[in-house]
């Protein structure tokens, strides 16, 4: 940074149109400390300092904005407005001002005024790629998180120029970098939902960065707040496409933990994404357990239900007759059907499908029998579509995958093969990876009693018990399902 | 944004930390860029060698020669991409374990490349990985197999694999003279294994009293 240009210079004005005078108001009072708060002399108009000059604009589309200082008009940036009308940015920085700020100040100590800068600068056009990248991933390498927050429909809007400049060249590896940093900026622990999080999943998938996706969804998201032009669908689109990396990564049990929250989901009527959400719980159910449920998560409400069996019934038939075990009707079923598998982009999901449903033909074998010849084998094996290896080489490399325990024996050259079915032995590598889980489940539970801890102390559920707690009947019992809190008693829930 | 660097000027002995960070500018380098088409073979065939197939075949489905040649199904190869195909045939043989495909298409690719090229260099590290995993696999799979069974593994005609099985201490069954017999695997030490059933009964009383609270 140059030396002459710190945040101590930097003076900011505002100006305004009547209308927008409680918004700027409270943009200024936001924005000034924190510049003030940073300096330890501002000098107006001195040597080596540059004025900021931020309009405020009209949120109506339609409008052609408010006047600024020198009696130009601006307007909403017209590529932001589209995406989401109501976050049209109403902030303008002045062209002049724009170069200024990207060029002679450090983003990690006035993020607020270059997520401004760039929005201004690049919201109806990318011009120049490698300019525009370079500078977002200067912002975001060195974000504050908590600047950048003070002007959410700004940061929501940049973020979805990211994408859009990196989708307009279908160059989305490009966009990676930024996402992943706006969305592990977000929030200290990386346990809140930010407008980058889905972004930044759909992105890597576009570019098949499967790998890079899990340095986000190593992290469990379980805070949301609005505040930040976060909806439900959010939500839902984020846990939807971790749910599509883990399938990538053949992460299945994963895969269905995600799933299952979209399928909890609560809303009115349910979401297309809902039912795409159950059709792949459908088909990873039968690969990792060989059967499938259709009973909805408890949270799930009854129209979803409903909807899920209307909209899913082909996925069930199949489930059904790969529960039957009978390769016949299974490949009837797979012939009547797969033209819906393609159509809702889940054919390669379901040919992994009738792969398991081969590997769990012989995985059977081990309930009956300690040792089978490979000839046995072969007279159960069933390849439903006929194009796969032989039962051989799919025996070994099932042996291979560890999707089978077993040895291979052949006494002379003339004599069968046998096939040697092993027990389970536990190994450390075991022991380790269970211990793992008992941490995380040590952690689990933490977080699981601070948040009941949190909704028993807040304002709404407080309201609620005083309002049973005068009707005849109250509560079903004491805290209605939630822990008390710790040592105190009704009395004390008293406001 | 900076030009993607010839693959000739980056070091002999690559490395799969010198490759990955190289991504981002190699997919906004020309198609038609020849240094591009090698970069992505010596991507693949490091993460092979790091035991990361899923990642090579990511790789493969996102590079951008691959996207607009290979996967519209051409059948002509263009100089350029040449190497790509090589990658791309010597990663599907491993996917789909057809070992009797990828040794001679490996060897074919050392025959077509300088002996002290990058892609040489990995190709021989590549062949001595594949074959090291499969002598693990051969070795715990099998109580006995025939010689010309386990040849495929290592690419080589049955004499030399015998060979090869017997420097590592496998045994020339006593019935049959073509069966082999991998070395008995040595027992876990008594001390070792109290150390495991220690282990697993602290942990399995972990759980009972998780259970119960």
């Amino acid at each position: 940074m140059d030396p002459q240009f710190s945040l101590l210079t930097v003076l900011l004005s505002i100006d305004f149109d009547g209308a927008e005078e409680v918004v700027a108001d409270s943009l200024k009072d936001r924005v000034l400390p924190i510049l003030q708060a940073n300096a330890t002399a501002v000098k107006a108009g001195s040597e080596g300092s540059f004025n900021v000059n931020i309009t405020g604009v009209s949120g109506d589309s339609s409008s052609s904005g408010s006047s600024s200082k020198d009696g130009g008009k601006e307007s909403s940036p017209s590529a932001i407005r589209d995406v989401d009308k109501s976050l049209a940015p109403r902030y303008m920085i002045a062209k002049k001002d724009q170069d200024d700020i990207l060029t002679r100040t450090d983003p990690a100590q006035v993020s607020l005024l270059w997520v401004l800068a760039l929005t201004a600068k690049f919201s109806n056009q990318v011009a120049d790629v490698s300019e525009f990248f370079a500078l977002v991933n200067r912002l975001f390498d060195n974000i504050s998180g908590a600047q950048a927050k003070l002007v959410p429909e700004h940061y929501r809007a940049l973020l979805y120029i990211i994408a859009a400049a990196s989708d307009a060249i279908e160059m989305p590896i490009l966009s990676l970098r930024p996402l992943l940093s706006a969305a592990l900026s977000f929030s200290p622990l990386h346990d809140m939902l930010s407008p980058a999080h889905s972004l930044f999943l759909i992105q890597a998938l576009k570019a098949k960065q499967y790998k890079l996706a899990l340095q986000l969804l190593k992290y469990d998201v379980d805070k949301f707040d609005s505040a930040y032009g976060l909806t439900y669908h959010d939500h839902l689109r984020f846990h939807y496409y971790g749910a599509m990396v883990f399938i990538g990564m053949k992460q299945y049990q994963k895969a269905i933990e995600y799933l299952a929250i979209v399928l909890c989901a609560p809303g009115f009527p349910c979401s297309m994404v809902q039912i795409e959400a159950l059709k792949k719980t459908v088909l990873l159910q039968l690969i990792l357990y060989g059967k499938h449920t259709l009973k909805l998560p408890r949270m799930a409400n009854d129209f979803t239900s409903h909807s899920y069996r209307a909209f899913a019934r082909p996925y069930d038939h199949f489930a059904v007759a790969f529960e039957n075990g009978d390769p016949t009707i299974l490949k009837l079923v797979w012939n009547q059907i797969k033209g819906i598998f393609s159509a809702d982009g889940n054919y390669g999901l379901a040919l992994h499908a009738l792969t398991a449903f081969r590997k769990q033909r012989i995985q059977k074998l081990r309930k009956t029998f300690i040792t089978v010849t490979m000839e046995y084998i072969e007279s159960k094996d069933v390849d439903i579509l006929e194009n796969g290896p032989s039962t051989k080489e799919f025996v070994l490399a099932m042996i291979a995958d560890g999707d089978l325990r077993a040895k291979i024996s052949q006494k002379s050259s003339t004599s069968p093969i046998t096939v040697i079915f092993q027990d389970a032995s536990i190994t450390s590598s075991h022991l380790d990876e269970l211990e793992a889980k008992l941490n995380s489940v040590r952690q689990l539970n933490e977080k699981i009693a601070a948040a009941d801890r949190e909704v028993g102390q807040s304002r709404e559920f407080l309201n609620r018990k005083l309002e049973s707690a005068s009707t005849p009947g109250g509560f079903l019992g004491r805290g209605a399902g939630l822990e008390d809190l710790e040592g105190n008693d009704d009395s004390m829930m008293e406001l | 944004m900076s030009l993607f660097p010839a693959i000739d000027s980056l070091p002999q002995s690559l490395s799969l930390s010198d490759l990955e960070p190289l991504e981002s500018l190699a997919q906004s380098a020309p198609i038609n860029d020849a240094n591009v088409s090698r970069y992505y073979s010596l991507l693949i065939y490091s993460l092979i060698i790091n035991d990361d197939i899923e990642e090579a075949r990511f790789v493969l489905k996102r590079t951008p020669p691959a996207k607009r040649i290979i996967s519209a199904g051409a059948s002509e190869l263009t100089e350029t991409a040449s190497s790509l195909s090589t990658a791309r045939k010597i990663l599907t043989s491993l996917w789909t374990k057809n070992y009797l495909a990828f040794f001679p298409t490996i060897d074919a690719a050392l025959k077509s490349v300088p002996l002290e090229s990058q892609e040489a260099n990995l190709l021989r590290k590549l062949v001595d990985h594949v074959r090291e995993t499969n002598y693990k696999f051969v070795s715990h799979a099998f109580l006995s197999v025939s010689m010309s069974d386990v040849a495929v593994y290592f690419g080589l005609p049955d004499i030399d694999a015998r060979e090869f099985l017997v420097r590592k201490g496998w045994n020339i069954s006593d019935e049959d003279p073509l069966i082999m017999t991998p070395p008995t695997l040595a027992r876990e030490s008594p001390k070792a294994a109290a150390q495991q059933k220690a282990r697993l009964d602290s942990l399995t009383s972990l759980i009972t009293h998780m259970q119960r609270a």
